[in-house]
């Protein structure tokens, strides 16, 4: 096996932001840069709302019960990305569901999530985790 | 630890790739050398290893499921179907493997009065069905309030990522 140690970046020779790798199937190809997450976040609401781990994300606003948003270290291109999240409580089985964004649209660098019951009253979950995929500025 | 310094990377064949900076490698593909379709990154930790292909979203799109359906952002997106309330189609430009893939996503509605919603993949709530549309190229989105009993809304905000083998 060939092994290429680099000082931690690849970049493609344009520098448009394309890089191409051989499918699992052998096929086609994909986007590395496209199908590379962009932002991940799994924080505890319960309490003082705290980031457990976190990839590009520089900080947590809590806004009420239930109810987030969660800001980028590095910016997307617009609010387009695609952003998808669950979440689960420690101490009950009763479900929750994260859903993307209350009354705000989503910007380069903010999101609003909130976590509910199936009900719909707001809850804070002991797990809530958001990634995101789209276009990095 | 050794060192070549070098400007240029060039095949047998006569492609080459740029070595430029502190440490990028200038290219426009990746391609495993064992085995084309498999490519090994170091881990963050550094005690394991995980699999660049594997760890990639293959698919994902963000779509308005009001009105005339459309997607905003996408990739590896070729088309929206607007199947019924709350039941879409989204295909893929490039086929999956196999129809074993996993999906993901999440769904918001921006009016502030708005209740709860849930996406599904692959159900057919008009026909309680598994969605027959459901292929290497093409797969259902449903949407639902979270206690509509299985009735399906149009949603302003959807969210799709799709992760497996690609084909």
């Amino acid at each position: 096996m060939s092994v290429l140690e680099l000082n931690g970046r690849v970049f493609d020779a344009s520098t448009t932001g394309t890089l191409t790798l051989t499918s699992e199937g052998g096929a086609t190809t994909t986007d590395v840069t496209q199908g590379l997450d962009k932002s991940w976040v799994n924080w505890n609401c319960t309490g003082t709302a705290a980031v457990r781990d976190s990839f590009n994300h520089s900080s947590l606003t809590d806004n009420g019960t239930g109810d987030f948003t969660l800001t980028v270290s590095s910016a997307m291109t617009n609010g387009d990305y695609c952003r998808s999240g669950m979440a689960g409580h420690a101490a009950n089985s009763q479900q929750v569901v994260s859903q993307a964004e209350a009354n705000t649209v989503a910007t380069a660098t903010q999101g609003r999530y909130v976590i509910a019951y199936a009900n719909h009253n707001l809850e804070d979950s002991a797990y809530a985790g958001v990634v995101l995929h789209g276009d990095l500025a | 630890m050794s060192t070549i310094k070098v400007d240029t990377l060039q095949t047998r064949a006569g492609s080459t790739a740029a070595v430029t900076g502190a440490g990028f490698v200038a290219t426009d593909q990746i391609r495993g050398n064992t085995a084309a379709n498999s490519v090994t990154v170091v881990a963050e930790g550094g005690t394991n290893t995980t699999n660049l292909q594997q760890g990639l979203a293959k698919s994902w799109i963000n779509f308005n499921g009001t009105g005339t359906i459309a997607a905003r952002d996408s990739f590896n997106h070729s088309s929206l179907t607007d199947a019924s309330a709350g039941n879409h189609t989204v295909t893929m430009a490039s086929a999956m493997g196999n129809v074993n893939y996993s999906f993901t996503g999440g769904v918001a509605e921006s009016n502030a009065s708005s209740a709860s919603r849930v996406v599904n993949f692959g159900s057919n709530f008009d026909s309680d069905t598994l969605d027959p549309n459901f292929t290497t190229t093409a797969y259902s989105v449903n949407t639902f309030f979270c206690n509509s009993d299985g009735q399906e809304f149009d949603v302003t905000f959807i969210s799709n990522q799709i992760f497996g083998d690609l084909a």
